[in-house]
């Protein structure tokens, strides 16, 4: 799963957005390191949707302008839990070799 | 989607989402133009850089993603086979598309430049010339045919959309209305 498809799943894992509110959710996620690009978010939501890890909930029009908003799946949900683990997991591991002396070190 | 109006922003906006095919923005290209609006800086009159080559990118992908396997394009262009109803929405993009015409022609022309290249190289070494000997007089030659090939298939293009979906074409009238019975249940 790659990091964008990540933060996009972390975006909907509360509540529906349309795609704006994912792009502002994972502006907030990154203290604002990651800016998604309209193309790149609606790949992503197209290989999510494609998947069934995210779906389209309902559309509105506002100020003339369509919003769909897209949820997670129950599955997507799971999968997200798990890459969640999987990281969780990972920055463990690697806080103990970062904290292990080196071999000769002084 | 909606047309190009409004302004200079949102016209700039519809170009760019030509990127995508039509399938993809019929069902999407409202709620993707909405989002590169928000995110536009405010007073914008244009999409940034940024912005377009994303829109290329992912237009890009889409298409790459939703369409036949090269295998299945092959077989439609040069044996005429149809593609399953799977990719029935890239065929009709494909039969509506600017440049069918010269896609759907494209295998007759190399068939044609590779026969005409052929003859010509035997015109070179036994000298009997059945082509124009003057290399140009060859490319005119073949550029007629492929330029009267081109316009003949945009010619039939609708011919071309009913032997594919069937004919009538569904949901179509067609040109003369409806078939009505000659009797029409009043003759007696």
């Amino acid at each position: 799963m790659s990091e964008q498809a990540y933060l996009v799943m972390l975006a909907l894992a509360d509540e529906e957005r349309h795609g704006y509110g994912v792009v502002q959710a994972v502006l907030a996620l990154t203290d604002g390191r990651v800016r998604l690009g309209a193309g790149t978010l609606y790949g992503v939501l197209d290989r999510l949707v494609e998947a069934g890890y995210a779906e389209a909930s309902g559309e509105v029009v506002v100020d003339g302008r369509a919003r769909r908003y897209y949820r997670l799946t129950g599955a997507g949900l799971d999968a997200v839990q798990a890459e969640t683990q999987r990281l969780a997991d990972l920055a463990r591991r690697a806080r103990r070799v970062l904290h292990r002396p080196a071999l000769g070190g002084l | 989607m909606r047309a190009s109006t409004g302004s200079p922003l949102e016209r700039s906006v519809d170009r760019w989402l030509r990127a995508y095919p039509p399938r993809w923005r019929d069902e999407h290209g409202a709620e993707l133009r909405a989002l590169v609006l928000d995110l536009a800086v405010p007073g914008a009159r244009r999409v940034d850089l940024r912005t377009a080559a994303g829109l290329v990118a992912g237009g890009w992908r889409v298409r790459r993603r939703t369409r036949p396997p090269a295998r299945v394009v092959l077989a439609y262009r040069v044996r005429g086979r149809r593609p399953d109803a799977r990719h029935d929405a890239w065929l009709r993009d494909d039969l509506a598309g600017r440049w069918y015409p010269v896609r759907a022609e494209v295998p007759t022309i190399v068939v044609g430049a590779l026969l005409v290249a052929l003859l010509h190289a035997v015109g070179r070494v036994t000298g009997h010339w059945i082509t124009p000997r003057n290399g140009w007089g060859v490319a005119a030659l073949l550029a007629l045919t492929a330029l009267v090939g081109v316009v003949r298939r945009a010619r039939h293009r609708e011919d071309d959309a009913a032997t594919v979906f069937g004919f009538p074409p569904a949901d179509t009238a067609g040109h003369f209305g409806p078939y009505v019975g000659l009797d029409d249940g009043k003759a007696r």
